[in-house]
């Protein structure tokens, strides 16, 4: 049940205006209201969700961009996302189906493996495999444990000179290898570059090169995948951005829809309302925005107003990685054209570097993440059919440089690239689309409206790293929660929201 | 500096690394003008548009060409519509046209528009319409059009009165590109001198080996050589050697949808290999599949906006439409249960959605529906949020 509201109200429309209704903007949204905080959640788009929403096409609901959710956990032992869906009264709206296989990665020709949820079984299988590897794997897997759990740990300790001294001690691994990049550390332990590439497939969840991803990244992404299992959400993960709308309305929290934030007030150094795309001021002890700092700082606050650290912070970070996304729906069952799990991951070879770099060009893709939804929701595609999905990442860069006039051809014939090398796993699945769409970084920057349609927020290279980079707020009252504050991806983001808010919640008390 | 953490491996590369990018980009790139540029270039939200001139087409048909006041049009995919507001008689509406003119012309788009009898808006768009007036609409819109990445290269379009548009646009548009495709438009009308753009068709069919043109005319006179009747299966298969190796599309009043379907069906051409275009809401949507029995299209029901206005209006008006006409405009574009932008949630009473409500599916688990495919079967409640 929410709480008694633990503050007045005197003076302010809101105690908290929450603007965007991405994952960190509802999950906050959520926690302030059934706290019972006076809330009031902005989105400038008529559905909530960002990212996390989904569109119709023909007899097919296409999931925009929930691939794996990662942190679920089962009923008997719930991962954080599971607890947190309980803690915002979630949990009885949405159904879950976990997944028993992390992915299938291909190389053409070259590598063919299934990874299973499982610690140990993922090991044999990789054994098997790659036998005169089995040292390398035992104790590439010990290490991955060790890293993740002592990253859970040390984050207390991180923020100050005397809590760095004792991490020292206490988190000898997280110390050791926390600006190590992944691909110095594969190198550590295996020669195989197809083992390597099976267990760093996930680069693409992670948007940038092995050589300038944290060793920590890739350990932590794996853990969390391969021991809390990929989940699906019934429905969607617009199932879920309406789930968490649901109780925040619930709780007595307000919404507004079709409202876009044009201005954030700022006075004094102090945030105390916002400025609608209708003209109206609406003035609230905290603005919480679940956008890049970047729009704030450049955009939304007035000059004069804005800090030199907020800009000099700016400075050093790049916005990340976006994507095409080829949408399908298929006139088929999966099992027909071999499809038996729900992802594959493919290269065109083992390289990630070539493969990074060709994100950044119109050239045929060369890494792929393939999704069918069947698998673990079987009500994601009418009886007889499936639905699927297909990315390449891609930053921004070569689409801007296009003439609008080019734009469709363009888009159809990097779309026919990523589908040719996914033929090379299924030969088939052309000849059953029944409807396709394709989504670039330009279709993000239309409906996210962020900077380069970036999906991951700020390029997470080492220099994002939480050992060189804090997240300060440089304006009171002002937050920032999403991906452009934390790792990428659903399980950071939905958890950013409601840890930010918990933050905030304690300064009221 | 933070020497405590020197001993980290890795650390002060890292600090420097960060110094090195502060010092070379004093002032952040500005991200956000580019997003707003890219929006503004490809998907405004709005278009301010005038009639550069009126061509008649038929004693029914015109075609309004509008150009941008501002002077830019973004570009759009043959079988695009825009979502033109309208203002009448005090009450602000809009209707979906398909883009008629050539994607590869975009110093104007041309909106051909036939009379619907008690069209209230095509009506005043056809009758009252005058050059030099001045139109708000949405930018192109929809997704019936081609997509080469799965399609067959051999298109037939089946097209009924002005649903003749957006093919016009894809055969304007191949002939100029010289593309590999081949567009077979088999075009029914009413009577003979309802055809629309016949004399550019016919030029265009004789002109290029890729189009070819088949008129089917309902009510022809006594001597006319062609097809009679409506687009049947009998009718398309003697037109096509191998019907099942194209795809189809298929555009007109929705009467039309059913019997193409079902003659479709006959020639066992594949679901994928057809595509229909929305075109509004039901007629009458108690001859829908699933309509309640007991209620008449004409039961008075009354509707109440959570925080807003009581109205009355029938149980067969689409929810916007009643929206509208009492002062409450909400966003919209295709009218047809697709784009889902007017979207809002019913939260008291009974209503009916036809099959083209494509509703997202937790969306139907809060009571979200797309209002303009919505009938208050009694009296509602709704929350426009």
């Amino acid at each position: 049940m929410p709480n008694q509201n633990p503050l007045t109200t005197a003076g302010v429309d809101y105690d908290v205006i929450v603007v965007g209704a991405g994952n960190a903007g509802l999950t906050a949204a959520a926690s302030f209201a059934r706290s019972g905080v006076k809330t009031l959640l902005l989105e400038r788009h008529n559905i909530p969700g960002g990212c996390a929403t989904s569109f119709a096409r023909g007899r097919y609901e296409f999931e925009v961009s929930l691939h794996q959710l990662s942190g679920v956990g089962t009923e008997d032992q719930p991962g954080p996302l599971r607890q947190m869906f309980g803690q915002l009264g979630i949990l009885d709206k949405i159904s879950l189906h976990g997944e028993s296989s992390i992915y299938r990665a291909v190389i053409d020709g070259a590598l063919d493996v299934s990874i299973p949820a499982d610690w140990e079984e993922a090991q044999n299988v990789l054994c098997v495999e790659f036998p005169e590897e089995r040292e390398g794997i035992r104790r590439f897997f010990k290490l991955m444990d060790t890293m993740t759990i002592e990253s859970f740990g040390v984050s207390k300790l991180l923020h100050s000179e005397e809590g760095i001294r004792a991490a020292y001690q206490q988190f000898p691994t997280f110390m050791k290898y926390g600006l190590t990049s992944a691909e110095k550390v594969l190198n550590e332990h295996f020669r195989s570059p197809e083992l390597k590439y099976a267990l760093t497939v996930y680069w693409g969840y992670l948007g940038v090169p092995l050589h300038d991803t944290s060793f920590q990244d890739l350990a932590m992404t794996l853990w969390a995948y391969i021991k809390t299992k990929p989940y699906y959400i019934e429905g969607g993960s617009q199932a879920l951005s309406n789930a968490i709308t649901d109780s925040f309305t619930e709780a007595g929290g307000e919404i507004r829809f079709n409202c876009q934030v044009e201005q954030i007030l700022v006075k004094d150094g102090q945030a105390y309302g916002v400025r609608t795309e209708h003209g109206e001021e609406i003035t609230a002890k905290v603005v919480f925005c679940n956008f890049s700092p970047i729009t704030s700082y450049s955009t939304l606050i007035e000059p004069e107003q804005v800090p030199q650290d907020a800009i000099k912070d700016l400075s050093s970070r790049t916005a990340g990685v976006s994507a095409t996304t080829l949408y399908m729906g298929l006139d088929c069952e999966p099992e027909d054209i071999g499809i038996t799990q729900a992802t594959t991951m493919i290269g065109a070879n083992a390289d990630v570097d070539e493969q990074y770099r060709r994100a950044k060009t119109l050239e045929p893709a060369g890494y792929v993440g393939f999704t069918c939804y069947n698998f673990a929701d079987p009500t994601a595609a009418p009886k007889g059919g499936a639905n699927a999905s297909l990315i390449a990442l891609q930053y921004a860069d070569p689409w801007l440089k296009l003439s609008p006039r080019d734009y469709a051809k363009e888009k159809y014939r990097y779309a026919d690239s990523m589908l040719k090398l996914l033929e090379k796993t299924y030969p088939q699945i052309r000849g059953h689309i029944e409807e396709a769409e394709v989504a670039t970084p330009l279709t993000a920057m239309r409906y996210l409206n962020t900077p380069r349609g970036s999906i991951y927020g700020f390029d997470m290279k080492l220099t994002e790293h939480r050992l060189v980079r804090e997240n300060e707020n440089h304006i009171q009252g002002l937050y920032h929660a999403g991906t452009w504050t934390t790792t990428q991806g659903y399980q950071p983001t939905l958890q950013a929201g409601c840890t930010m808010a918990r933050r905030i919640l304690r300064t009221f008390a | 500096m933070s020497d405590y953490k020197d001993a980290i491996p890795g650390y002060k590369e890292t600090i420097e690394r960060i110094h090195n990018l502060e010092e070379n980009n004093p002032v952040p790139y500005n991200y956000w003008a580019e997003t707003a540029k890219v929006i503004n270039e490809y998907h405004p939200k709005r278009l301010q548009l005038r009639v550069s001139e009126i061509i008649a087409e038929t004693a029914t048909s015109k075609t309004l060409r509008l150009v941008s006041t501002d002077g830019y049009l973004p570009p759009f995919q043959a079988g695009q519509y825009i979502n033109l507001f309208v203002d009448i008689e005090g009450i602000t509406t809009s209707r979906a046209f398909a883009i008629s003119s050539s994607p590869n012309t975009l110093n104007h788009y041309d909106l051909t528009i036939r009379k619907i009898k008690d069209g209230f808006i095509s009506q005043y768009l056809v009758n009252d319409v005058q050059v030099g007036q001045e139109f708000i609409s949405t930018g192109p819109m929809g997704n019936f059009y081609y997509n080469p990445i799965y399609q067959s290269k051999n298109v037939v379009f089946l097209a009924g009165g002005s649903g003749v548009a957006p093919a016009m646009s894809m055969i304007r548009e191949l002939v100029e590109n010289g593309d590999d495709k081949t567009i077979t438009l088999i075009y029914g009308s009413m009577n003979l001198d309802d055809i629309i753009f016949k004399n550019e068709l016919d030029q265009l069919a004789n002109e290029h080996s890729s189009v070819r043109v088949e008129y089917v005319v309902t009510n022809p006179p006594e001597n006319y050589q062609g097809y009679r009747g409506f687009i049947s299966a009998d009718i398309i298969q003697d037109i096509l050697e191998a019907p099942e190796d194209n795809t189809f599309f298929v555009c007109g009043p929705q009467i039309m949808y059913g019997f193409a379907e079902a003659e479709l069906r006959k020639l066992n051409i594949k679901r994928r290999n057809i595509k229909f275009e929305a075109n509004g809401p039901p007629s009458d949507p108690s001859q829908e599949p699933g309509w309640p029995e007991d209620v008449n299209k004409t039961k008075k029901v009354k509707v109440t906006v959570t925080g807003g206005k009581s109205f009355e209006t029938e149980a067969g008006e689409p929810l916007l439409n009643a929206l509208e006409r009492n002062g409450i405009v909400m966003e919209s574009a295709c009218r047809s249960g697709e784009c889902s932008l007017c979207r809002c949630k019913v939260v008291k009473g009974e209503v009916f959605e036809p099959k083209q409500a494509h509703v997202r599916k937790s969306d139907k688990q809060y009571g979200y529906v797309h209002s303009c495919v919505t009938f208050a079967v009694g009296d509602i409640d709704i929350e426009i949020q």
